[in-house]
């Protein structure tokens, strides 16, 4: 692998030359002395720690004057509004904190990123993360084919202002939860593609947490061997995400679960890790929160490696199957990735279970089975044999099947130690 | 029986999330509703522009981001300028804690809204007003279903 990239690329090529886990949090505050200092924090514990910056929910869909009302007027975001602060003034905040042993990723939600991509290549900063379907699809109501529009454009910002842009794809976190992994995997190659297609050569790969270890351990196995043929020439690398959704609220049970992921991380040969927080079913984490999670999360990764279950690669051959299955499909559609995401869609040929934006076809489903595995409900008009699925002649899904669904990462995890 | 009872479901415009909303689409199909759902970050003006297209005998607006009680009044003011007896219910976190969203039910009632469901009896609160429903039920309307087929 060459050394070459930015301050983010370097960084994960170095710790993985370590063989260290990256860990970084979710964090964003809405004053300059408040995110600088949050930034130092987790720039100064020992662990290999990439700092984030989190935008905040006016900034996410373009009203820059109500974020600026709000610092005018002391009112509290929900994270850093970075194109309402004055240029010269996000500069003063990173001085001194960003730089080669501490990257930065700016995280932002936004369907259309044009401004955003803008300010950070204005500030020097090289990466951030998204995608055309991931930050549309499950987050907002814009038209798919605008989304593609604004990310290719976006794209191309970046590569035109630096040689060394980074983007992760959050196609590996599609709704957060109950999405069969092969769908996961595809999604984020095939964001990944659609970023080398429109200039960025260092890139990286999502995976949430899914409801089995074993499963998850097999699914990342796939998606480093597709994403070895599919990226084959540039950096890239996979980034886990602790379990996204409803989080357990006990302390033994939210500690289990990021003790988990960080084994899961280190375990299936993966880089970098964004960890939750034992708050996170209570309120949103404090700095404090960040740092004692990303630390036992650095301690977990170096400790002792995980049993593999032997079960394990019966799911790294499913989804290696169905990823590969998906991402083939989508890309005989059309040379341009973008258009064939469009066209997958509107055939059916990509349907991220239970997502009610108007532009998925909504037919697919989701269940677990008797082993806590994800599995196709009704694979709909997925490319992928009917036998992929567990119901499509079986009765749907009920409200309390989904309730139980939803629950069942958190009623395992929050069960009583004995 | 309430099988031809029109119901649409919508959120504020703020509110992202989905699973609340997908929850909510299969329960009220379970209790007989033909489900229109318009999905996360609705607009006042699509739900304002669907309820002249599709005749709708309940209106259920979810959200849980906190930010519902503000949107939702506006969303309700809106609502029962052209709708003044259409049965509309909001729930869920309405704002950023328990205390709070009890404090703004009776804002939330007076400005329109038929029923408030919050806390942990919500769906049995709905449950038990969707029983009061069918003692008022309308004339018979004939539909087909909106929801995506997930079976």
């Amino acid at each position: 692998m060459n050394m070459t990239g930015g301050h983010f690329q370097r960084f994960i090529e170095q710790a993985r030359e370590r063989r260290e886990l990256v860990v970084q949090p979710r964090m964003g505050f809405g004053g300059l002395a408040p995110m600088r200092a949050g930034l130092a924090a987790v720039a100064g514990l020992p662990c290999a720690t990439i700092g984030t910056i989190t935008l905040d929910s006016y900034t996410r869909v373009g009203d820059y004057q109500s974020a600026l009302q709000c610092l005018n007027s002391d009112s509290p975001l929900n994270g850093f509004p970075i194109i309402s602060h004055p240029l010269e003034a996000v500069r003063g905040m990173l001085d001194g904190l960003y730089g080669p042993s501490f990257p930065i990723q700016i995280r932002h939600g936004t369907a259309q990123p044009q401004n955003v991509f803008k300010r950070l290549a204005a500030l020097g900063l090289d990466a951030t993360e998204g995608g055309p379907v991931s930050y549309c699809m499950p987050y907002s109501r814009l038209p798919l084919a605008r989304a593609v529009e604004a990310w290719a454009e976006s794209c191309q910002l970046l590569a035109d202002a630096t040689a060394h842009g980074h983007i992760e794809s959050f196609g590996g976190c599609l709704l957060g939860q109950l999405c069969p992994p092969s769908m996961l995997v595809a999604m984020t190659l095939l964001e990944a593609l659609f970023f080398r297609q429109h200039g960025i050569r260092s890139v990286s790969l999502s995976y949430a947490q899914g409801t089995s270890m074993a499963q998850d351990f097999g699914a990342l196995q796939a998606l480093r061997e597709l994403a070895a043929d599919y990226l084959d020439g540039a950096h890239w690398h996979v980034v886990v995400y602790s379990y996204m959704g409803v989080f357990p609220t006990t302390g033994h049970g939210a500690r289990r679960l990021i003790y988990d992921s960080a084994r899961l991380t280190q375990a299936a040969g993966c880089e970098r890790l964004i960890v939750k927080t034992v708050a996170e079913s209570r309120q949103i984490p404090s700095v404090a929160d960040n740092l004692e999670a990303l630390t036992m999360a650095a301690e977990v990764a170096a400790g002792n490696a995980l049993v593999v279950d032997p079960a394990s690669d019966g799911y790294r051959q499913e989804v290696l199957f169905e990823a590969r299955q998906l991402v083939e499909s989508v890309l005989d559609l059309h040379p341009d990735i973008g258009v064939a995401l469009l066209q997958a869609f509107a055939r059916g040929r990509l349907d991220i279970p239970y997502c009610l934006h108007p532009d998925n076809p909504g037919r697919a489903t989701t269940r677990i089975d008797d082993h806590g595995a994800l599995r196709w409900g009704n694979v709909g008009g997925l490319p992928l044999p009917q036998s992929c699925g567990l119901s499509s002649i079986g009765p749907g899904i009920s409200s309390s099947e989904l309730f139980q669904m939803l629950h069942y990462t958190v009623t395992r995890y929050d069960q009583p130690l004995h | 029986m309430k099988g031809s009872q029109h119901c649409l479901i919508a959120t504020v415009e703020s509110d992202s999330h989905m699973w609340n909303l997908v929850y909510l689409q299969l329960w009220l199909a379970e209790h007989g509703f033909n489900v229109k759902n318009l999905g996360s970050c609705t607009p006042v003006e699509v739900v304002l522009a669907t309820l002249e297209l599709r005749r709708t005998q309940l209106l259920v607006v979810s959200s849980v981001n906190g930010h519902g009680h503000f949107q939702g009044l506006e969303l309700i003011r809106q609502v029962r300028q052209q709708h003044p007896d259409l049965p509309c219910v909001i729930g869920g976190k309405l704002t950023t804690s328990e205390d709070q969203t009890r404090a703004v039910r009776q804002e939330l009632l007076a400005a329109g809204f038929n029923e408030v469901f919050i806390g942990p009896d919500a769906i049995e609160d709905f449950e038990n007003y969707l029983n009061t429903l069918e003692r008022t039920k309308p004339a018979l309307v004939l539909g087909t279903g909106t929801a995506p087929c997930w079976t």
